[in-house]
């Protein structure tokens, strides 16, 4: 699968890339290609393209604030989950992920 | 944020900053008071009660724990001489709660960062811990380490797994 996903978190800069680092390494294991865009305090790091974005099967945002430049997500329909969750777990958290995008 | 990688977990970690057997350390204001004093010792704090102070001021902000039993309290002030991380590892764990919950902490990480240095590398360096502490293997590495040694080499070993991950990204 073809993951696009956004990680931040109102905690600060440790949980933001801390639930990036745990996304990244579950969509791995499971065998998902995945970019993270990660929105922090040192700015936006590994920013997605729309190309990037359009080519996704999956967008997931690991985030409890709200996002910049949502727009270009607009065509999507992503699946929210707390960067809390891939924190405590990651491979548990990506699983509900694909499991919402479903229904 | 290739400028701001310059500072390196394994270079401000010291061995009089590692504790590996903490005792009598039953809760977070015991355990950060104690990891200052050995930031202290170290000669890396110019004024502790100041340091705390910025600490705390930190922990009203937000959370500081990690779940998977690891805290990362910090704080950048004036007060600090040069940078440093005290590393702590208790063997049952103590309580560690935040201002947006909490749990028991077993490996705690405490950063103190002087003013001077500019907020990206300071920020730099603890993403870089954030991201080190997801890696099960590097955690397993940090509980089974019996030295010092064993922690550089833990530590070492996973800075380069993460450039070697950033250089292979998709």
């Amino acid at each position: 699968m073809n993951i696009v996903a956004v990680s931040a978190c109102a905690a600060g800069i440790a949980h933001t890339y801390m639930s990036a680092e745990a996304l990244k390494k579950s969509a791995r294991e499971a065998g998902d290609e995945i970019k993270i865009e990660i929105q922090g305090s040192m700015g936006t790091e590994n920013r997605l393209t729309q190309e990037e974005i359009d080519a996704a099967d999956l967008v997931i945002f690991a985030v409890n604030i709200t996002i910049e430049r949502r727009d270009r997500f607009v065509e999507k329909d992503p699946i929210i989950i707390d960067p809390g969750e891939f924190i405590a777990n990651g491979a548990k958290a990506l699983q509900k992920a694909k499991d919402m995008a479903k229904k | 944020m290739a400028d701001t990688q310059l500072l390196k977990i394994s270079e401000v970690i010291r061995p009089k900053t590692v504790d590996l057997n903490m005792k009598n350390i039953e809760n977070k204001d015991q355990a950060i008071h104690y990891l200052t004093g050995l930031l202290d010792t170290a000669g890396l704090i110019i004024d502790k009660e100041a340091y705390i102070d910025s600490v705390y001021e930190r922990e009203s902000m937000g959370p500081t724990f990690m779940e998977n039993f690891i805290a990362i309290p910090h704080g950048k002030c004036d007060a600090v001489r040069e940078a440093g991380i005290a590393f702590g590892r208790s063997k049952n764990g103590f309580d560690y709660q935040t201002v947006r919950g909490g749990g028991t902490a077993k490996l705690i990480f405490l950063l103190a960062i002087p003013n001077r240095m500019s907020g990206d590398a300071y920020m730099a360096v603890l993403a870089r811990l954030a991201r080190l502490l997801v890696h099960e293997e590097f955690r397993n590495n940090l509980y089974a380490a019996e030295t010092y040694d064993d922690v550089m080499t833990a530590i070492i070993n996973g800075e380069q797994l993460l450039e070697d991950l950033s250089g292979s990204k998709s």
